[in-house]
């Protein structure tokens, strides 16, 4: 028993970690998210987390403020990214790379790995010279890529597109586990093959290497290393106490040069090393954690206080996000039809009407008889851009026998007059302000969105996905059938 | 008991790169086997092709279990390297008036930057990326 307690004792997770999963679990408070295999959509997600945390996670209740920088970047032709610019600041002046160390998601899931226990590659020359990789992907994929997209047009957040393995574990990973979104496996090619290979990869590297993708590939980490000397919050040494002994050093698994340089992620471990009790966690001149055998006991109080208010904040954020929402039924009209009205294939299509650019209206019932191909695309969703050209020769090819309509995704802040006048597309746009057509039409939040509707008003296809010109005809095909 | 523990630490290993190797070589097959045929992935396909997994990841656990058992009795000394013996870097240290204007100029350009945002229309931004997917920013495709 005595032996169990104390194998308990030497097992209990430390305050790091417990803190590690709180913010994980901050983060994806929305659990119902899981179980419908539906991301969260409310208004709170205009905020950033400060972690490496999907946004398109099911359970994520905040922006990935990397993501968000990357789309900010492709879309700074029309704006000024200021709001995450001036998020990134804050977060780095309070807390830097701390956020590593203590808040990342990320960061877990790697300590985590790394103890399984194979033999480990520690530090050296070839990992020193490997930390700087992260700050030339922060240069190429997060701000030169998405910034020459700008011209292109084609909106490219490039980092999430190649490489972001949180992007592929909680976003695409967490969305096609659940069975409701089976259908999006039709859209997975060579894109979500290189990704899936580079997340094996990377996970497999982190078993063998400490923190893999913090030390060598995390740009988040490389731009809140950037503000390590001026951080609020973070490992200091008392330079007079200190004996210069280099324990602290030795001991970090990070590629540290200093106690809290650059690559310093403030875990907090060299402070029982250091011999002298110079080194210590503080946020400003409050000591947040010292060396227990050499400081001062100290009442456990306000610690205590902090995790009671912290674990209110996370029951009160589960409840919030996971609270049943109350839906209004709303009277429908009589079906003339035999064949159910519904969004899905076989169904008959719900009547909507959308304003067009220009002034006209766009009603699906008065388009019966022709097969109807509604896309709903956004300026910001690259793959929407791109594949706009291929509905366009549709409408021009077949302007008989096809109606082809482009609906723009609710809740716009991009000028989509402007963005059309740079082409010259003959298919009509529309704008589905109130989000009425996309809701009648069952679209999630995937983009692109593409409905074949047959000349009798039948549903042969409805999934988000990039389409090519043949997937078209090959669908139109199918739906003249 | 010392070399028991290194044995079986490098079984692990060498479990670890071969299940990384399985699924990098399914994902791979199934891409170059299904490219010439539309849809490539289904969840079927996937599902079969990871069924050995069924099998493969508990005895890696197990192994996994095993191998920190076997080394839970055993204390290794940290080895030393050659870093360089230094806690604060040479050089120049910020003086502490500078640091305090530092952290205020850029606290108050960061809520600046924010309001910016807010009153631009940033935040609106960032919140339609938030609430909608892009199929393929998230690799999907």
């Amino acid at each position: 028993m005595a032996k169990c307690l104390k194998w308990l004792k030497e097992h209990l997770p430390t305050q790091r970690r417990l803190i590690q999963l709180y913010s994980f679990l901050l983060y994806n408070a929305h659990i119902k998210g899981f179980i419908t295999g539906e991301i969260y959509t409310g208004n709170a997600k205009f905020l950033c987390v400060p972690g490496f945390n999907c946004y398109s996670c099911p359970g994520a209740i905040g922006a990935c403020p990397l993501g968000a920088l990357q789309n900010a970047l492709a879309s700074s032709g029309s704006r000024t990214p200021t709001y995450i610019l001036g998020i990134l600041m804050l977060f780095g002046i309070t807390l830097g790379r701390t956020i590593c160390g203590w808040l990342c998601p990320a960061g877990l899931f790697q300590e985590l790995l790394y103890r399984i226990p194979t033999p480990k590659l520690k530090k050296n020359r070839i990992t020193r010279v490997l930390r700087f990789l992260k700050y030339a992907i922060l240069a190429f994929f997060v701000i030169y890529l998405p910034l020459t997209s700008i011209e292109s047009g084609i909106p490219v957040p490039a980092f999430c597109k190649y490489i972001c393995p949180v992007g592929t574990g909680e976003g695409a990973i967490g969305l096609l586990a659940h069975p409701e979104n089976a259908d999006n496996f039709s859209m997975l090619g060579l894109l979500f093959t290189n990704k899936m290979i580079l997340f094996i990869l990377i996970l497999t590297a982190c078993v063998f290497i400490f923190r893999a993708f913090c030390r060598f590939l995390c740009p988040l980490g490389a731009i809140y290393g950037l503000f390590s000397k001026v951080a609020i919050i973070g490992v200091k040494v008392d330079a007079p106490s200190c004996v210069n002994c280099g324990k602290c050093i030795r001991t970090c698994k990070m590629d540290v040069m200093r106690v809290g340089d650059y690559e310093c992620i403030h875990c907090g471990e060299c402070i029982a090393e250091c011999p002298t009790g110079a080194i210590r966690l503080k946020a400003g001149r409050i000591t947040l954690c010292q060396n227990e055998k050499k400081a001062e006991p100290t009442k456990p109080r306000l610690c205590t206080a902090a995790w009671i208010l912290a674990i209110l904040v996370l029951a009160g954020c589960l409840w919030f996000f996971n609270r049943p929402e109350t839906t209004i039924v709303e009277p429908t009209a009589p079906i003339e039809s035999t064949i159910p009205q519904g969004h899905e294939v076989g169904m008959q299509a719900p009547d909507f009407t959308v304003p067009i650019f220009g002034g006209e209206e766009f009603t699906l019932s008065h388009h019966r008889g022709k097969t109807v191909i509604v896309n709903f695309w956004a300026t910001w969703c690259g793959p929407c851009v791109k594949e706009l050209p291929y509905f366009d020769t549709l409408s021009r090819t077949y302007p008989e026998d096809i109606v082809v309509i482009a609906i723009h995704s609710e809740l716009v802040t991009d000028n989509v007059e402007a963005f059309l006048a740079n082409y010259d597309y003959s298919l009509p746009f529309a704008l589905d302000e109130a989000g009425e057509a996309a809701k009648s039409l069952g679209v999630s939040a995937m983009l692109p969105h593409t409905v074949v509707i047959s000349p009798s008003g039948i549903i042969t296809y409805n999934a988000a996905g990039s389409l090519t010109y043949e997937d078209l005809t090959a669908l139109i095909e199918v739906s003249a059938q | 008991m010392a070399r028991f523990y290194r044995m079986l630490r490098l079984i692990l290993a060498a479990a670890t790169i071969a299940l990384a190797l399985f699924l990098c070589l399914q994902f791979a097959d199934i891409y170059y086997t299904g490219a010439s045929s539309a849809p490539i992935y289904s969840r079927e396909i996937v599902f079969s092709r990871l069924r050995p997994l069924l099998w493969m990841f508990p005895f890696y656990i197990v192994l996994a279990l095993a191998t920190a058992f076997s080394g839970r009795s055993m204390r290794f000394s940290k080895s030393g390297d050659t870093f360089p013996k230094l806690c604060r870097m040479p050089g120049r240290d910020i003086s502490k008036a500078k640091l305090h204007f530092f952290r205020i100029a850029i606290m108050v350009c960061a809520v600046f930057f924010i309001l910016l945002g807010v009153m631009n229309g940033g935040a609106r931004d960032v919140l339609i990326k938030a609430i909608n997917i892009c199929t393929e920013c998230i690799g999907l495709g």
